[in-house]
C-alpha cells in the first residue's frame, strides 16, 4: 500500500493540517529541531501556559493550565501568526483535534527532556512531544476504540523512565495515575481528555483516525512506531501450494511472528508436530503471555484435539485468558470450511482458525481468522473487541480506506460529527471528526461533552443548500481580525504589617483561638482585664479562594499571645485561573450572534453576566478571578483572545468572603449587608424588553424573544451557597428556514459583479445597464426586472 | 413579414428562455404596430399551443399576450417584449451590485429577511475547568503584628 513510511513526515502533515501556517518556530519544533529556548519561548505565548519555577527562578518546565482544550490550530497558531478566525469553521473545540502540552522536566545536561509517556526515550526535544503525544493520544485512544484496555504493563515497559519523570504515579492502577497531578497531565496528554472525571472524549479528524488505525493494525511499516500498535499476524490468502506441510508451513509462518519459541520447540518442530496428527485434528498453541515473555521467554506448547464438529455453528475468535490471548491455527474435514463452536475443556480452551479447506490431497488456506496481538506489552484486549481486518482495508490512499472502514465496520464510525469549514481560497471543506473513547471504557464511546446536541432537528442552516454555493469568486471586503493587546494584568502584592496580623487557621485552630479567649483559667482572666482580646481582633471570615501562606505562628492578639499555631496569610492578594475555554460558531452564519444566539457567564460570587456574542465568538475565554483575601473582595476578569489579540473586556467585581459574627455589632452589621442585599435582588424583575430591531429587517417571531434577568447579583454569604466554577450560557435558536430557500427569495450578498458571473435566482440592488438598441421603456422593465429578481 | 411561434416552459424572469416546437410564419402588421407592444394577423390553422414569438425583424423576442381567432385559419396574436431574451448578452456584460443570490458571493452572515427562527431555543453550558474553593478557608485578622 502506497502510505508514507515517515513517522515524521505525516506528523508534520497532520499538524500543518491543522495549523494551515508556516511558521518558523513550530516548523521547527514539529522538525524536532527547535531549541529549548525556541520553545520556551513559543509556549510563553501561549495565554494558558504557565512557567513551573523554583523559588530562586529556575524554570522547571511549563504546565498548561487548561487541561483540556489545547487546540493546535487555535490557541497556539492563533498567538503566533494571528490566524484569521473568520475562516476557521464552526466546529466546536470538543469537536476538534485537540492535545496537551504535558509537564517536563528541566534536565542538568541544560535540555529539556521529554515527558510524553511511554512513546519517547529521554533527550527528544520537549515540543516535539507535543504533536506526537497528540498523534500518539490519537493512536492510543483508537487502540481502546479497537477495544484495547491498558493497563499496569505499561509501567513495567520502563520502570526507570517512569520513576524518573512521573515519580507521583501508582504503577498499580490507572486510576491512580490519571488523578495524580503529574499523571492526570500525562493523561490528559496522551489521550487529550480530562483524567479526573474520565467522561471526555476526543474527537479525531477521520483521515487521522484512518491513519492512526492501520498503524494499529499494523497495515504501515515505518520501521519504528513510536507508540503500541497491533501486530497483524495473519490476513492473507494463501493459494493452494500443493501439499499440506507447505502450507502448513506458510500458515504457521504467519501466525507465529512475533513469537519466539525458544528451548522446546523450533519452527520445524511445529510443524513436524503438526503433520504427524490427524487430517482433523484442531491445533493450538497454548501458554503463558505475559509482557515478559512476549519476546519468548518463556515456553509455548503446542496441543491438538481429533473432536469432530459440526459445520455452520457460530465461532468465537475474541477469548481472552486472564488478560492474555493465545493463538491457534488448525486444519478441519476435506471440502468442508472450518465452522466450529468454541470448546472448551477444563484445561485447554482454544480457538479455532477458519476458511481452511482441504479438497483430496491439496490443502487451502484461506482468511486465515483475525488474531491480532500487541507488539508492544502492556497492551490487552478487551473481550469482545471490535478489531477491523486489515483484509478489508486495499485502498491505496487514506480516504479510500477510510470508505472501506466504514463500509465494514460502520459501528466504529457512529456519532461521526460532520461540519462544511470555509477555507481561505473561498472552497468549502467538509470535514468529518470520529470521536474516540477514554481508554478505560469499553468499545462503547462516552458521552458527548456538554455543548449541545449537533443532531437537533432544523438547527442547522441548510447543510444542503450551503453546499451548493458556488465559492465565492471575489470578496470585496477581506474581513479584519482585531489587533493588539490589553495591558497586562499584575497581580497586586501585599501583606500584613505590624499594625495588623493575618491567620489562615484550620477549623480545629480557630476552635482553639475561641477556648483560649473564653478561658475560665483566673490567671488569664487576669490578663485579659487589663488588655481586651476581644478588641483587638478585627475580623474573622471564610474566603473561597487558597491564600498565599508563610510560616506557622501563634496568634497574637494586641499584647497576648494565645499560644494557638496558625499558618500566616504571606499575601495579601492571590489569584485563580478558573481556565479557557473556546466558543465556536455552531451555525457557521449569522444565526451564531446577536441577536439570535445570546451568551451569557456565570461567575461564582457576582452572578449571571451578558457578554456581547460578536466579542466572544470564535475567541477563546478565560477568567481569572483576582482576590483580596483580607477583604474577600474579588474581581472577576474575562480576558478574550482572537486571532492573536485580545485583552479583559470584561471585569465585574463581588465579594467571596462570609464573614462570622465575633461580637453583636459585627453580627448586626453582617446581617444588615445581606438584607439590602436582598432588597437588591428582590426588585430585579424581568425586563421583558424586546429585541430592538436592527435596520428593520428582523422577522416579527424574533421581536418576541424577550430578554430576562438571569441572576441579580450576589457576593458574600450568599455566593458561598451557589456554584464555585464560573460557566458560559449560551442560547442559540432553532432555525426555521425553507428548503432551497436561496432558489426563490435567495442568499443575503452585497458586492459587485457582472451579470454574467452570476447563477440562478439573483436580485440586483443596483445596476448599471448598458443595452444597445433598447428603448427607454425596455431599459425601464430591465432594470424593474432585475432589482426584483431574475433567474440567470 | 416572419414571425417564430415557440413554446417556452420558463420562467417569465428567467434570462434566457428554453424554447421548444419553433416554427416559422409568415405574418402582416395591422397598421400602426408596436415594437414593444405588436399585433400581428397570421394565417396558420391553430396557433393557439404557442406562447412565445420571435420576430427578425424587430430582433426581439416577445411574450403571447392574446390570439383572436379572425376567421378560420386567421389569427390575430397579441404580444409584449421579453426584453430579458431580447437584451440577453447585453444585460449579461452589465455590471451591478447584488442583493440576493443563490449563488455567487453569498454572505451568510449578512441579515437577511429570509432568516427565520422559531420561538424555542436551546441552551448549551460550557463549563470551566477550575473555579474558586468549595469550601472556603478561614481568615483571621488581629491587630497587632
Amino acid at each position: 500500500m502506497a502510505y508514507a513510511d515517515d513517522y515524521d513526515y505525516i506528523v508534520r502533515a497532520i499538524a500543518n493540517y491543522y495549523s494551515g501556517s508556516n511558521n518558523p518556530i513550530w516548523n521547527k519544533i514539529q522538525l524536532g529541531t527547535a531549541t529549548a529556548q525556541e520553545v520556551s519561548f513559543a509556549y510563553s505565548q501561549i495565554p494558558q501556559m504557565q512557567t513551573i519555577s523554583t523559588p530562586s527562578g529556575n524554570v522547571l518546565g511549563f504546565e498548561y493550565a487548561d487541561p483540556v482544550y489545547l487546540t493546535l490550530k487555535d490557541d497556539v497558531q492563533g498567538i503566533l501568526d494571528g490566524v484569521d478566525s473568520n475562516y476557521s469553521g464552526s466546529a466546536s473545540s470538543s469537536y476538534g483535534f485537540s492535545g496537551n502540552i504535558p509537564i517536563n522536566t528541566y534536565g542538568s545536561s541544560g535540555s529539556y527532556t521529554s515527558g510524553g509517556g511511554a512513546l519517547t526515550g529521554g533527550g527528544s526535544v520537549l515540543a516535539t512531544v507535543a504533536d506526537r503525544v497528540s498523534l500518539a493520544a490519537t493512536g492510543a485512544s483508537l487502540g481502546c476504540k479497537l477495544g484495547a484496555a491498558i493497563d499496569s504493563a505499561l509501567y513495567n515497559l520502563d520502570p526507570d523512565w517512569w520513576d524518573t519523570h512521573y515519580p507521583t504515579i501508582n504503577p498499580d492502577t490507572w486510576d491512580n495515575i490519571a488523578t495524580t497531578k503529574a499523571g492526570k497531565y500525562f493523561i490528559n496528554t496522551l489521550f487529550g481528555t480530562d483524567g479526573s472525571t474520565m467522561t471526555a472524549y476526543m474527537p479525531a479528524d477521520a483521515l487521522a483516525y484512518t491513519y492512526m488505525m492501520l498503524r494499529d493494525l499494523g497495515a504501515l511499516s515505518d520501521g519504528s512506531p513510536t507508540y503500541p500498535q497491533y501486530q497483524n499476524t495473519g490476513t492473507y490468502v494463501i493459494s493452494s501450494v500443493g501439499s499440506p506441510q507447505a502450507v502448513l508451513t506458510d500458515v504457521i509462518t504467519h501466525i507465529t511472528r512475533g513469537l519466539t519459541f525458544s528451548g522446546t520447540a523450533s519452527l520445524e518442530q511445529i510443524v513436524n508436530f503438526v503433520n504427524s496428527a490427524p487430517s482433523n485434528a484442531i491445533f493450538w498453541i497454548e501458554g503463558t503471555l505475559t509482557t515478559s515473555n512476549w519476546r519468548g521467554e518463556s515456553p509455548l506448547t503446542i496441543y491438538y484435539s481429533t473432536n469432530s464438529y459440526p459445520s455452520g455453528t457460530s465461532i468465537n475468535l475474541s477469548r481472552q485468558i486472564d488478560g492474555k490471548r493465545l493463538v491457534t491455527y488448525g486444519v478441519g474435514t476435506a471440502g468442508e470450511p472450518i465452522n466450529i463452536t468454541e470448546i472448551t475443556t477444563s484445561d485447554r480452551p482454544f480457538y479455532p482458525f477458519v476458511g481452511s479447506t482441504i479438497s483430496g490431497s491439496v490443502y487451502k488456506a484461506s482468511n486465515i481468522g483475525i488474531t491480532v496481538q500487541p507488539s508492544i506489552p502492556g497492551i490487552t484486549l478487551q473481550p469482545d473487541a471490535t478489531v477491523p481486518s486489515p483484509s478489508v482495508v486495499s485502498g491505496t490512499t487514506l480516504p479510500e480506506v477510510l470508505n472501506q472502514l466504514k463500509q465494514n465496520y460502520p459501528t466504529l464510525f457512529n456519532d461521526s460529527i460532520h461540519t462544511s469549514t470555509l477555507q481561505p481560497d473561498g472552497t468549502l471543506k467538509d470535514m468529518e471528526y470520529v470521536p474516540v473513547p477514554w481508554p478505560g471504557a469499553q468499545t462503547q464511546t462516552s458521552e458527548r461533552t456538554t455543548t449541545g446536541d449537533a443532531t437537533q432537528t432544523d438547527t442547522l442552516i441548510d447543510n444542503p443548500t450551503i453546499s451548493k454555493l458556488f465559492p465565492p469568486t471575489t470578496i470585496t471586503n477581506p474581513p479584519d481580525t482585531g489587533t493588539g493587546d490589553g495591558s497586562a494584568d499584575v497581580a497586586p502584592t501585599g501583606n500584613a504589617s505590624s499594625l495588623w496580623a493575618v491567620y489562615n487557621p484550620t477549623q480545629a485552630q480557630l476552635n482553639s483561638f475561641g477556648s483560649w479567649l473564653w478561658s475560665s483559667n483566673f490567671v488569664e482572666q487576669l490578663k485579659k482585664l487589663f488588655n481586651d482580646p476581644m478588641q483587638a481582633i478585627i475580623g474573622v471570615h471564610k474566603v473561597y479562594a487558597t491564600p498565599p501562606t508563610g510560616a506557622t505562628a501563634t496568634i497574637v492578639c494586641g499584647y497576648l499571645d494565645s499560644g494557638v499555631g496558625s499558618k500566616t496569610v504571606s499575601n495579601q492578594y492571590t489569584s485563580v485561573n478558573c481556565g479557557t475555554v473556546r466558543v465556536n460558531e455552531y451555525f457557521g452564519n449569522v444565526f451564531d450572534y446577536e441577536p439570535y444566539t445570546r451568551i451569557s457567564a456565570y461567575l461564582p460570587f457576582i452572578g449571571v453576566v451578558p457578554l456581547k456574542v460578536s466579542e466572544v465568538m470564535r475567541s477563546s475565554v478565560n477568567i481569572t478571578y483576582g482576590v483580596d483575601v483580607i477583604t474577600g473582595a474579588c474581581l472577576a476578569k474575562i480576558n478574550i483572545q482572537r486571532d492573536g489579540a485580545g485583552g479583559i473586556l470584561y471585569s465585574y467585581g463581588g465579594s467571596c468572603a462570609c464573614h462570622y459574627p465575633i461580637s453583636s455589632g459585627s453580627y448586626a452589621g453582617i446581617v444588615s449587608g445581606i438584607v439590602s442585599a436582598a432588597v437588591g435582588i428582590g426588585t430585579s424583575i424581568a425586563s421583558g424588553n424586546p429585541a430592538p430591531a436592527i435596520g428593520g429587517v428582523i422577522s416579527g417571531m424574533h421581536q418576541a424573544h424577550t430578554t430576562v434577568q438571569h441572576s441579580g447579583g450576589f457576593t458574600g454569604c450568599a455566593g458561598a451557597m451557589g456554584p464555585k466554577k464560573p460557566y458560559l450560557i449560551i442560547e442559540r435558536p432553532q432555525t426555521a428556514m425553507a428548503d432551497s430557500y436561496n432558489e426563490y427569495i435567495g442568499m443575503p450578498s452585497n458586492s459587485t459583479v457582472k451579470v454574467g458571473d452570476c447563477s440562478g435566482y439573483t436580485r440586483f440592488k443596483e445596476i448599471h445597464l448598458s443595452v444597445g438598441g433598447a428603448y427607454n421603456d425596455e431599459l425601464t422593465e430591465i432594470e424593474s426586472l432585475l432589482t426584483t429578481g431574475i433567474l440567470i | 413579414m416572419d414571425i417564430t411561434l415557440s413554446v417556452t416552459h420558463s420562467e417569465k424572469n428567467k434570462l434566457e428562455k428554453v424554447l421548444t416546437d419553433s416554427q416559422v410564419f409568415t405574418g402582416t402588421l395591422r397598421g400602426i404596430t408596436s415594437v414593444i407592444s405588436p399585433e400581428i394577423d397570421l394565417e396558420v390553422e391553430n396557433p393557439t399551443g404557442f406562447n412565445y414569438a420571435y420576430i427578425p425583424d424587430f430582433g426581439r423576442y416577445y411574450f403571447i399576450n392574446d390570439m383572436v381567432s379572425i376567421r378560420s385559419g386567421l389569427w390575430k396574436i397579441s404580444m409584449r417584449v421579453d426584453v430579458l431574451m431580447s437584451f440577453k448578452s447585453d444585460i449579461l456584460n452589465s455590471r451591478g451590485i447584488i442583493v440576493d443570490t443563490e449563488s455567487v458571493n453569498a454572505d451568510v452572515y449578512q441579515e437577511h429577511d429570509s432568516w427565520n427562527t422559531k420561538v424555542k431555543n436551546k441552551t448549551d453550558i460550557i463549563p470551566f475547568s477550575n473555579g474558586l474553593l468549595e469550601s472556603g478557608e478561614y481568615i483571621l485578622i488581629t491587630a497587632g503584628g
